[in-house]
């Protein structure tokens, strides 16, 4: 049972990769779990398709809290894996204390988790270049040595001239472009939760982290 | 009587923690207790923790003897006298019929942490304690009672801040969608912080099999012990046979776990004591030809392949008192003495057994002892 990391500034899609990251794994639905600071968290059972629609349709309320996926994996593979949706990173706090802590836990599961799926909105991308925060991101995961992919997501709303363009900056991070709304590019997500599951697996769990 | 005790070298199980997590945890938790307080802005608390993680490894190349640990004093040592102490303290043990073996284990453990906290006065050296336990044995021979008594006692050695005891089976721990077990795991790691976490049957944990949540239960179980190294105590408790199994297939476990406690099954004298004890509780007395017929009854349950000690016990005496309310409503006018005599006629016939799993009820017969 891995425990995945979906990290990124807000906004970039983080929450609808998650949702299909499940589905892709075959979940109708998923129970989720939402860290809020009063004690009992909130715990339901959502259906997939459900997320997903109103996330598109924009009348998902937005959510500031972690909140934690639970998804089985294929037949074949057999390991389920736990994604953890976290907040979006950011300097600002317009949202005060609150966020603030959220964001806290981010950082908490950041340093014990067993593979970073790092989001970025590849739209946004200044001249091609990861922001500042992004950067320091993927120095901590690299740092920690932990499994780490970059995902550059939105690549709907990129041109082919430019999504090229990003390629070729962004090479040395071997980002992945994705689509997460019109669901392009995940099957590669789905192939590296399964790989870590399994790696992490042939050792036992005191090793964890040791060897890679 | 064949009960023993073995305290693997703590060291060995020291490096293992160690090779687990060889930065300081304390450090990276002070930098996002920083962040989320407003002290520390997020680049560069995500910069410090960068330098935490760039440390560990340069460290541990330069200097790999660097993972024995000196060790701090363990919390609030100073506050017990051990030796006014031990008697008050070890004496609802002691008072436990049978047990011996057991009862010398505790006594050894005592008398370790006790040096412990001296040493620790005198300004010397300590040696760091794992007493995250295993006690395996029968159902019915005494493990929960005596994880019960262990709260207390550990808690006025100083190791345990609260000592008490949250008693848990397979279906508190384990979940029924995935992300739920650890959910539950967690939250009873968190109850029983200050205290022992008892996980009775333990080894149905891992029941299920690959795909079963048990895993998951097992890793936040074991990642949970690594975070909050002081102040729990686990104690995983079940079958002799079926916690060597559950063991040996979660290496990582046994290591974790240095005390093994064996309860041996109870003679037929301790119970036949054992019984007296429940029999005077519930204010009944034995006629002499009854004592004959439960001797007779206990030997014919001993060599049944479910067979419970204690829980047998009770379990024959419940019965026995029923059947003799039934004869004793037969009879016109009842005396007192007649109200409390249990016969050689109650005890005849078959016991009522109970499965073997997952019974809770087992609390009425601590209290005899
Ligand atoms: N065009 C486009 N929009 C996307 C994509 N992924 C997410 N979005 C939109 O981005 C917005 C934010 O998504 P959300 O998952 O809530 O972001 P989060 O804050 O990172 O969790 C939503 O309105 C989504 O519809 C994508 O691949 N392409
Ligand atoms: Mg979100």
């Amino acid at each position: 049972m891995n425990h995945c990391l979906v990290i990124g500034q807000h906004n970039v899609g983080k929450t609808l990769l998650s949702f299909r990251l499940a589905q892709l794994c075959g979940m109708k639905s998923v129970f989720v779990l939402r860290e809020l600071d009063s004690d009992p968290h909130l715990q339901q059972v959502i259906g997939v398709n459900e997320a997903i629609h109103s996330i598109i349709d924009g009348t998902n309320p937005r959510i500031v809290d972690v909140q934690t996926i639970g998804i089985g994996m294929s037949q074949e593979m057999g390991q389920p894996a736990i994604l953890y949706d976290s907040v979006g990173l950011s300097e600002k706090f317009d949202d005060g204390l609150y966020r603030r802590r959220q964001m806290a836990r981010t950082l908490d599961l950041f340093v014990s988790c067993d593979l970073v799926l790092h989001v970025v909105d590849a739209s946004t991308l200044v001249t091609e270049k990861l922001s500042l925060i992004d950067t320091q991101i993927k120095s901590f995961a690299r740092a920690r040595r932990v499994p780490y992919v970059l995902v550059a997501n939105k690549a709907d709303l990129l041109s082919m001239r430019r999504q090229h363009r990003s390629h070729l900056t962004l090479r040395q991070d071997k980002p992945l472009f994705v689509s997460a709304k019109m669901d392009q590019g995940l099957t590669p997500l789905k192939h590296v939760l399964e790989r870590t599951n399994m790696v992490n697996y042939s050792y036992p769990f005191w090793m964890r982290g040791v060897l890679n | 009587m064949c009960a023993y005790t073995t305290i693997t070298p703590v060291k060995r199980v020291i490096t293992l923690q160690w090779r687990r997590s060889p930065f300081d945890v304390t450090k990276t938790e002070t930098i996002i207790d920083g962040f989320s307080r407003g002290k520390l802005s997020l680049s560069t608390s995500l910069e410090q923790l960068r330098q935490v993680y760039e440390g560990r490894f340069q460290r541990t190349i330069q200097n790999p003897a660097s993972v024995v640990e000196t060790l701090e004093p363990m919390s609030k040592m100073n506050t017990v006298d051990p030796v006014l102490t031990k008697q008050q303290l070890l004496a609802p043990l002691h008072d436990l019929i049978g047990l011996s073996g057991v009862k010398q284990s505790i006594d050894e453990l005592y008398a370790y942490l006790a040096v412990q906290s001296l040493r620790s006065q005198a300004g010397l050296k300590l040696n760091k304690t794992v007493l995250h336990m295993i006690f395996s044995g029968r159902p019915g021979t005494g493990k929960t009672t005596v994880a019960r008594l262990l709260g207390p006692i550990l808690r006025s050695l100083g190791i345990l801040s609260e000592g008490h005891v949250i008693e848990v089976e397979r279906a508190d721990l384990v979940g029924e969608y995935i992300g739920h077990t650890a959910q539950k795991t967690r939250a009873l790691l968190e109850r029983a912080m200050g205290g022992i976490l008892f996980v009775d049957e333990a080894y149905a944990i891992a029941r299920g099999g690959e795909k079963d949540f048990g895993r998951e239960a097992i890793d936040t179980l074991v990642k949970g012990m690594e975070d909050r190294n002081h102040d729990l105590v686990v104690i995983l408790a079940g079958y002799e046979r079926e916690m060597k199994y559950f063991l040996s297939l979660n290496p990582g476990l046994s290591s974790r776990f240095p005390l093994h406690v064996f309860f041996p099954d109870y003679s037929e004298h301790e119970l036949l004591q054992i019984a007296a004890v429940m029999v005077r509780e519930r204010q009944y007395h034995l006629a002499p030809d009854a004592t004959l017929s439960l001797r007779q009854q206990l030997r014919r349950e001993q060599v049944r392949e479910d067979f419970s000690n204690a829980r047998t016990v009770r379990n024959i005496v419940e019965r026995a008192v029923r059947r003799q309310a039934v004869r004793v409503m037969e009879q016109s006018e009842p005396t007192r003495r007649e109200l409390m005599t249990l016969v050689a006629a109650d005890f005849r016939g078959e016991t009522d057994h109970e499965s073997l799993f997952g019974d809770r009820s087992a609390q009425c017969w601590e209290d005899f002892a």
